[in-house]
């Protein structure tokens, strides 16, 4: 009954707010090639949000992130939800935007590290890491090319030298447990996701330093402060690791958003702002 | 049979409800079918499944796990350190991973290796999961570690639920480990579902929540979603990142709908809580049906543990219903029309019971025997029979009486051969005989009853018409009485316009019924009464419903004539006019009839002459016109003298023509301000209004005696009367009629007294006279009532030839109480002016009755004793049975007393023979009283039935001397000798009186000198102390 009567106050405040503040905002998801995937990730953060603040949020499709740092500074675009290396990229070229949250991963941070594992009897340090197959999770993750670079960056190698290659997993469990099946020699992957696998005799040989969460960037040349500061609020207010309504509510939410947000005080993107000076542009592995 | 609407729907509600159940039978039989045959397939399919996966299952374990490497490593981690452990789990992971990854390519998705104490060493699905005591949850693994035998159902997991079989890991005959393996549900989509996501055959299955919340892995949860077709299950979520298989079947759009509706369906519901296998065709609408199996998976403890959900097509559901229903219907409408049909038909009989029922007309129905098959209740009303006692009756025997023809048979009877002819009789003679035996005249109509094209019948309609035939006769009577009225009879419409007359209105007012209908009635009008009369009479009828009095109109000849006239209205229960009657009367005659009849009443039949009643009007008018002028009026009184004698004599005729004659001559005389009236018999008055000297009065009578005085000629005899006449005088001798002409009769009374034909002035003496007269007829009334002032005497008879007494006399005297004694002459002719005769008569007969019964009584015998009877008393009709009334109250006999009449009577009334013989035939004797004054003749004489002349005194009291009434009496003797009669002679006063008598032959005689009347006492003494020959 308490429900029902939320769903009606809901959908009365919804049509109510709609008819006399409403307006549609372009939301741009990750750009990832299977729209079914990404409507079933991103609908339900969206209905939320359209309820919540009175804004309808509609997606758009872009193919990759370079189209959608290109609509973005076109102002075709409203909010974007970006990792941290292409919302850097899109801060550099483009001043009119502002992070409204960050995410927290499936750990509850809102940072993370990523960690170089082998297999436990391999024998293989940082320092050995010449001629090795690396699995790499995804071009984009931080604990990917970036995170990976810089830890081999710190002894003097690298991914594509020392005799080194390197394919992309395409997650983090993948790679580490391509590790453990012997199909990569080292993997770069999250922290948390080393120890997941710890058992089986996977042996962390390095850590990396700490890198921002996900996090939904506004254009403000679009959107006003108080249509932010509405959509920072709603995010903040959930709480699903201690609510049990919040974890009941964003259930059927991509795992990226059902574990809340942060503040984008907690995003510390200068770390990454200072890895992309060393990175090579574009990636590899990237389209671009 | 009162409400066929109730009856025909609880019949198709019958026959509707045993066929529906015959279609849903039908139904249940066909879709039971259909559905049994999908249990059977799916139930096959999972079994065919299961089978084939447990093969391969077996396959791979024999070739690729039920190996010496991997059971080695198995064996090893038995006993290694917790870092060997990971080692030997990442190497086992390796070394299965190949193979795990051929199992996933064919939906095996759980392959585990448990270490023989039940932990869960590797999960290759989940190989971040581990080291739990596994065998504590599974039972199929508790139960190869113990066996050591192979073992397969289906259980949950830590992770996925699914058909497992598990197989021992033994080394050198110990078992060391279990490799066990689940066969994902997804493998059986591929087989139980259709490639095609547009298809409509999918399968899914649904776990039970408690089970697999109580043995998963929390970090599994989100691997699960709800289902909506049960609260208590869960399905594997299809979209969980958590799969490690993507579904190449993927749930057609249907499924979720289908998925809700069968959570809404209770049966569903039951049958899931009680763990059984289930099966329903399922419509999302009407076109989008499933066949829904749910079939019941028990785990390794025989537990509903899971449900596997097909659904398939069930397209062939609605056509299912779909034919079924239109079976239903058309079954239904031909059930509905038939039954409609039946309703008709129903609703007509009703209708024709309803018809007949109410049918004024009796009606009955005869069978071709003749015998009644139906009776409505007007033909019970009528006839008084209940149909019961008509059913099966011949009509003709029971009731037809017909018109006249009294011997009709019922082979003859038209009322049903003629119906049977195939005509229709109709009659409005025929009659009809009630339970009651009343004749009913009946209008029947009899029609032949058609049944197939045959006669079956005939139908008999009637109608009691015995009231209207009656007021057809009544109304034809009144017809006739309205017709032949002696009154005209004029009805109008409410406007007067006139509707109808009669005969008599033609004749009295010679317009034909033709000319007048359509007209005002004022056509009659005579012009006489003006517009005020007419508007009183109409408002007097329209106030009082009725007008009634004399109008003048005119006939069609323009005579007008006088009419009595009656107008009524008629009007209706809402007092609106109907018409209007007017009933009247010629009463021109009658009007002539009145003036005649008050000419009656005013005038002397005889004379013409004004009689008593106009004269005293007559004479009142000239009274008061007497004391206006101051003038004075003479009343002559005029009686003729012995005009009874003429009358008698001559008979009332010549009597009547006497006094038209007279008459005549006195109206000469009359002047023509007098006048000259008959008061009766022959008493004339004569008036002068007006006279001068006072000597004219005497003058006009004089010249009225005169006038009568000459000889009368009346057919062929010449009659000479006189008359006495009486004078009075207004204002001298009285003041009113009635005295003036009281006064005059006392004067000419005085001059009838004085020696008739004179004339005599009233003086008052007359007066007194007049007035003792009138005191002494008070008195003799007075004395007659109280009966001790009269009194009888009596006069002994006697007889020479017998010597001695022979009777008395009864002599009546009245003891006045201030006058003293009265002998009869002193009363007596008072008495008869008054009319008192009759009553003294019966005084003294009764006083004289007594009288002899009492002497008898003493033993003394009076002989006759004779009373005197009058005239007045002989002209009473019923004397002589009051005579004989009394004598036979006194105890005394007719033959003890004579009657004595007076010749005089008995020559007056010569009518009054048959009454003489009447009372000598009862006993009584008569004597011939005061003989020899009278006008007897020798024939009169010869009829009367006397016994006794009794001479006249008259004639005794000289017979001593004279000689010539000697001759007188021998005459009368020898005369009375002749006709057998005896001779009493009364008055007898001296012994030479006596002497002659006895020498002449007197019979008898009667007189002072033999006794005087004497007091019934006196008698006694007298006839005591008699001696018979003592007068001798």
């Amino acid at each position: 009954m308490q429900r029902a009567l939320i769903h009606f106050f809901s959908i009365f405040l919804c049509i109510y707010v709609s008819i006399t503040y409403g307006r549609e905002l372009r939301f741009a998801p990750l750009p990832l090639e299977n729209k079914n995937v990404i409507h079933e990730q991103y609908q339900g953060l969206l209905s939320y949000l359209s309820a919540q603040t009175g804004h309808n949020l509609r997606m758009k499709f872009y193919r990759d992130y370079a189209e959608i740092i290109e609509a973005f500074t076109n102002n075709e675009i409203d909010i974007a939800y970006l990792g941290p290396l292409p919302y850097v990229i899109l801060k550099k070229q483009f001043a009119k935007q502002e992070p409204i949250v960050c995410f927290r991963d499936t750990e509850g941070e809102a940072s993370y590290t990523c960690s170089l594992v082998v297999f436990g009897d391999s024998g293989l340090t940082l320092h050995s890491l010449h001629g090795v197959h690396i699995g790499l999770t995804q071009p984009y993750s931080t604990c990917g090319y970036l995170a990976v670079s810089e830890m081999l960056d710190d002894v003097g190698l690298s991914i594509d030298h020392d005799g080194n290659s390197a394919d992309y997993a395409g997650s983090h469990s993948q790679a580490a447990l391509g590790v453990i099946r012997g199909e990569y020699d080292v993997a770069g992957v999250k922290t948390a996701i080393a120890k997941r696998y710890a058992h089986l005799g996977l042996k962390t040989i390095a850590e990396s330093k700490t890198y921002p969460g996900f996090a939904l960037i506004a254009n403000t040349n679009t959107m006003n402060s108080e249509e932010i500061r509405s959509i920072r609020d709603v995010l903040l207010k959930l709480d699903p690791a201690q609510s049990a309504e919040n974890r009941k509510l964003t259930e059927r939410w991509g795992s990226q958003f059902r574990n809340g947000a942060v503040t984008p005080e907690h995003c510390r993107y200068s770390t990454v702002y200072d890895a992309l000076e060393r990175l090579p542009w574009p990636i590899p592995g990237t389209s671009q | 049979m009162k409400h066929p609407a109730i009856i025909i729907s609880l019949l198709f509600l019958f026959f509707e409800s045993i066929f529906g159940l015959v279609i849903y039978y039908s139904i249940s039989t066909e879709i039971n079918y259909h559905l049994k045959f999908r249990e059977t397939q799916l139930t096959t399919a999972v079994e065919s499944i299961t089978t084939s996966y447990s093969r391969l299952v077996e396959a791979i374990y024999e070739k690729e796990i039920n190996t010496p490497d991997i059971i080695n490593l198995i064996a090893s981690a038995d006993t290694a350190d917790e870092e060997t452990h990971s080692l030997l789990r990442g190497r086992l992971y390796r070394r299965v991973y190949p193979t795990f990854k051929l199992l996933k390519d064919r939906k095996i998705r759980v392959l585990q290796f448990t270490l023989s104490d039940g932990q869960s060493f590797l999960r290759m699905h989940r190989p971040d999961l581990y080291a739990d005591i596994i065998a504590d949850d599974r039972p199929i693994l508790k139960r190869v570690l113990i066996t050591g035998r192979d073992s397969q159902g289906f259980e949950h997991g830590r992770v996925y639920p699914g058909f497992r079989t598990a197989f021992p890991l033994i080394k050198e005959g110990k078992i060391v480990g279990v490799a066990d393996f689940s066969v994902a549900f997804d493998a059986f989509y591929d087989i139980l579902s259709d490639n095609d996501s547009n298809s409509n055959t999918f399968s899914q299955m649904l776990l039970r929540k408690d089970l697999v919340e109580a043995i998963s892995h929390p970090s599994i949860k989100s691997l699960f979603r709800s289902t909506p077709v049960h609260a208590d299950y869960i399905m594997e979520d299809e979209n969980s990142p958590l799969r490690d298989i993507n579904l190449s079947v993927k749930p057609p759009a249907y499924v979720s709908r289908l998925d809700k509706a069968l959570g809404s369906d209770r049966d569903v519901e039951a049958a899931m809580r009680e763990g059984r296998t289930f099966s329903l065709y399922k419509c999302m609408n009407d076109l989008e049906c499933y066949q829904v199996v749910l079939l019941s998976v028990k785990d390794s403890s025989n537990r509903t543990s899971a449900y596997i959900v097909g659904s398939f097509s069930g397209d062939e559901y609605p056509g299912i219903i779909r034919n079924h229903l239109l079976a239903f219907s058309l079954g239904s409408l031909l059930f509905f029309l038939a039954l409609r049909y039946y309703r008709n038909w129903l609703k007509s009989q009703q209708q024709l019971q309803t018809i007949s029922a109410n049918m004024a007309e009796g009606m009955y129905v005869m069978n071709h025997q003749g015998a009644i098959v139906f009776a409505n209740k007007a033909a019970e009303s009528i006839l008084g029979y209940t149909q019961k006692e008509m059913l099966g009756k011949s009509a003709h025997n029971l009731f037809h009486h017909h018109s006249s023809e009294d011997n009709i048979t019922e082979q003859d009877c038209h009322i049903r051969t003629i119906p049977l002819s195939g005509e229709i009789y109709r009659s409005s003679e025929e009659t009809f005989t009630d339970r009651d035996g009343n004749l009913i005249r009946a209008e029947i109509t009899s029609s032949p009853l058609w049944n197939n094209a045959h006669i079956s019948g005939a139908v008999v309609l009637f109608r009691d018409i015995t009231l209207d035939y009656e007021n057809r006769i009544r109304q034809k009577q009144t017809d006739t009485a309205f017709q032949n009225m002696s009154e005209a009879v004029v009805v109008t419409d409410a406007n007067i316009r006139i509707v109808a007359v009669n005969h008599a209105f033609t004749q009295i007012t010679g317009f034909s019924e033709e000319f007048v209908i359509g007209m005002n009635p004022s056509v009659l009008a005579s012009g006489l009464h003006d517009r005020t009369f007419y508007q009183n009479l109409w408002r007097k009828i329209e106030h009082d419903g009725y007008w009634e009095g004399e109008i003048f109109n005119r006939r069609k000849n323009g005579e007008i004539y006088p009419e009595w006239i009656n107008i009524s209205v008629i009007k209706d229960r809402e007092d609106q006019v109907l018409s209007y009657v007017a009933v009247f009367s010629d009463i021109t005659e009658n009007q002539k009839k009145e003036l005649r009849l008050q000419e009656l009443a005013y005038t002397d039949q005889l004379t013409n002459l004004p009689n008593r009643t106009s004269f005293m009007r007559l004479l009142e008018q000239s009274i008061r016109h007497s004391e206006r002028v101051h003038t004075r009026v003479a009343l002559l009184y005029l009686d003729l003298d012995h005009f009874k004698q003429i009358n008698d004599t001559l008979g009332h005729l010549m009597g009547d023509k006497l006094l038209s004659e007279a008459a005549n001559r006195l109206r000469d005389i009359v002047r023509q301000d007098d006048v000259l009236a008959r008061l009766g018999g022959d008493e004339f008055i004569f008036m002068i209004e007006t006279f001068e000297q006072d000597n004219d009065p005497a003058r006009v009578a004089k010249k009225l005696l005169a006038c009568l005085k000459q000889p009368f000629h009346i057919e062929d005899r010449v009659l000479y009367v006189s008359a006495s006449i009486g004078i009075s005088l207004f204002p001298d001798d009285g003041s009113d009629p009635t005295t003036l002409l009281k006064n005059a009769d006392a004067a000419m009374y005085r001059s009838k007294r004085s020696g008739r034909g004179s004339y005599s002035y009233f003086t008052e003496d007359m007066a007194r006279e007049a007035e003792k007269r009138f005191h002494l007829e008070s008195d003799l009334r007075s004395a007659l009532s109280e009966g001790s002032q009269l009194h009888m005497l009596y006069q002994p008879k006697f007889s020479f030839t017998q010597n001695g007494l022979i009777g008395c006399e009864a002599l009546i005297r009245w003891q006045h109480p201030t006058r003293g004694l009265l002998s009869p002459t002193d009363f007596l002719p008072i008495a008869h002016d008054a009319g008192l005769m009759p009553e003294i008569t019966e005084f003294v007969i009764h006083q004289v009755s007594k009288q002899i019964n009492r002497w008898t009584q003493m033993g003394l015998d009076p002989g006759k004793v004779s009373i005197n009877l009058d005239s007045q008393t002989l002209k009473c009709s019923d004397f002589n049975t009051r005579l004989m009334r009394i004598v036979s109250e006194e105890d005394i006999k007719p033959e003890q007393m004579e009657i004595e009449i007076t010749e005089t009577v008995i020559l007056e009334q010569s009518d009054y023979m048959n009454r003489y013989n009447e009372l000598v035939e009862s006993g009584f004797s008569i004597s011939i009283d005061d003989f020899g004054t009278g006008e007897s003749s020798l024939f009169r004489l010869k009829q009367i039935p006397a016994s006794t002349l009794k001479v006249d005194r008259t004639f005794i009291m000289d017979v001593a001397h004279n000689l010539s009434d000697q001759a007188i009496l021998q005459s009368i003797i020898g005369m009375a000798k002749t006709l057998g009669k005896k001779v009493l002679c009364e008055g007898v006063e001296d012994s030479g009186q006596l002497g002659v008598l006895k020498e002449i032959g007197c019979d008898e005689i009667q007189g002072y000198y033999l006794a005087k009347p004497m007091p019934p006492d006196t008698l006694k003494h007298f006839y005591s102390s008699f001696e018979n020959n003592e007068f001798n």
